[in-house]
C-alpha cells in the first residue's frame, strides 16, 4: 500500500469510527454538582495560591521580573509569591467588573485558567530553579488574564510540557 | 469535513441554558455528550478518564456560560474546553508513568466498541503516545490545521507534522504486523 493511499485510508478509518458515549450518562452528576460549582465560579485556581509552596528564589525573582512584567505593578513585591498575590487581586477585581465576555475573551479565560491549574499542580512538587521558573510563568499568566478581562487580548500559547 | 461539534442549536435554547434553566442545560448536554466524550476518549484512550473530562467540561461550560456574549459557536468552545481538560489530564498521566502496552489493551477493552474491527483499530490507536494520537485525531477528524494543532498543544508546527507522520508510520507498522488481519479489514474500503 502506498503512503498516500495509506494516509487517505487512515483518515477515512478514523472518521468512520463510531461516536462514543459514556456507559452511564454524566448528566445527573453534573446537575448535582452545578450549584456548588456556580458558587465557586471564576478562577477556582486562584484559591490554590496560598497552599502552593511558597519557597522562592529572591535573586532570580529580582533578575527576572523587570524583564517580564510591568514593573509598576510589582514594584513593592519581594517574591514571585507576592507578585502572584498582587496580580490575583487585580484579576479578581477585573473579573468581577467584566460581567459578560466576548467569545474570544471567554476562550482566553478558559485557556489561561487551565494553564494556571497546570502550573499550580506542578508547583506542588517543583523545587529550586524549576519552581522559580513556574512562579514566573504563573505571574505572567495572571498578567495576561487580567488584561483579558480588561479587553486586551494577546495571542496565548499553552504549553503542556 | 464536518466536526461533530459543529451543530446548529436554536439560540433561544442556548439563552435559556445561559440563564440557568436546567432542562435547557440538559438539552445542551445531550447534544454534546457524545462529541465531548469521543474527543476525550481519543486523546486519553481511557473511558473513565474521558467521562471525568466530560463532567469537568460540562460543569465548566454551564458555570461560565452566562458570561458568554457570542453563542453561535458554542460547539467549538466546548471542543476547546474539552481539549484543555483532556490535555491537562494527559500531561499529568504521562508525567506519572508511560502507558504500558498491556494497560492500553485493557483500557480499550473496556470501551464500548461496535465490533471487532473497531476494537483492533482502537487497540492500535491506544498504543500510540497520547500526543501523537491527539495530533492524528485533531488533523484527520476535527479538521485542525497544523498551525491550529501547534497552538493548541503549545508546540511547533513541525512538531505537529512530525507527529502526524510518525503516528501514521507507527499505525502502518501495527497494521502490517500485530493485528494485520483485523486492521486491514477495518481500513479496506467497503
Amino acid at each position: 500500500m502506498s503512503t498516500d493511499r495509506f494516509d487517505a485510508e487512515l483518515a477515512a478509518a478514523l472518521r468512520a469510527l463510531p461516536p462514543q458515549k459514556p456507559a452511564e450518562s454524566a448528566w445527573s452528576a453534573i446537575a448535582q454538582a452545578l450549584p456548588q460549582a456556580k458558587r465557586e465560579r471564576r478562577l477556582p485556581v486562584l484559591a490554590m495560591a496560598a497552599t502552593v509552596c511558597g519557597v522562592t528564589l529572591i535573586g532570580a525573582f529580582m533578575a527576572g521580573r523587570q524583564a517580564r512584567l510591568p514593573s509598576a505593578e510589582v514594584a513593592q513585591a519581594q517574591s514571585w509569591l507576592e507578585v502572584s498575590q498582587v496580580l490575583e487581586q487585580q484579576v479578581r477585581h477585573e473579573s468581577e467588573q467584566a460581567t459578560t465576555l466576548s467569545g474570544t475573551q471567554w476562550m482566553a479565560e478558559q485557556d489561561l485558567t487551565a494553564r494556571l491549574q497546570s502550573i499550580d499542580s506542578d508547583l506542588q512538587t517543583a523545587r529550586g530553579v524549576e519552581a522559580d521558573r513556574l512562579w514566573q510563568r504563573r505571574a505572567e499568566t495572571l498578567d495576561v488574564l487580567r488584561n483579558v478581562y480588561r479587553g486586551d487580548i494577546q495571542p496565548v500559547r499553552l504549553s503542556i510540557n | 469535513m464536518t466536526s461533530a461539534f459543529q451543530r446548529e442549536l436554536p439560540s433561544q435554547s442556548i439563552r435559556r441554558a445561559q440563564s440557568g434553566e436546567r432542562s435547557a442545560q440538559e438539552t445542551l448536554y445531550r447534544q454534546f455528550e457524545s462529541p465531548v466524550y469521543t474527543l476525550a476518549l481519543r486523546v486519553l484512550a481511557n473511558p473513565d478518564a474521558a467521562r471525568d473530562v466530560l463532567q469537568d467540561t460540562m460543569l465548566q461550560a454551564f458555570t461560565q456560560l452566562a458570561s458568554l456574549r457570542e453563542i453561535s459557536s458554542v460547539g467549538f468552545w466546548l471542543r476547546r474546553l474539552t481539549l484543555n481538560f483532556a490535555l491537562a489530564r494527559l500531561r499529568s498521566r504521562e508525567r506519572e508513568r508511560a502507558l504500558s502496552e498491556v494497560e492500553a489493551h485493557e483500557l480499550v477493552a473496556e470501551g464500548d466498541l461496535a465490533n471487532a474491527d473497531n476494537l483492533a483499530f482502537n487497540q492500535a490507536l491506544a498504543q500510540l503516545p497520547g500526543l501523537t494520537r491527539t495530533v492524528l485525531w485533531l488533523y484527520y477528524v476535527e479538521g485542525f490545521t497544523h498551525t491550529e494543532i501547534a497552538d493548541q498543544l503549545g508546540q511547533s508546527v513541525s512538531f505537529s507534522k512530525s507527529q502526524l507522520m510518525r503516528g501514521g508510520a507507527r499505525l502502518r507498522t501495527l497494521l502490517n504486523t500485530e493485528v494485520s488481519t483485523c486492521l486491514q479489514t477495518a481500513l479496506m474500503p467497503s
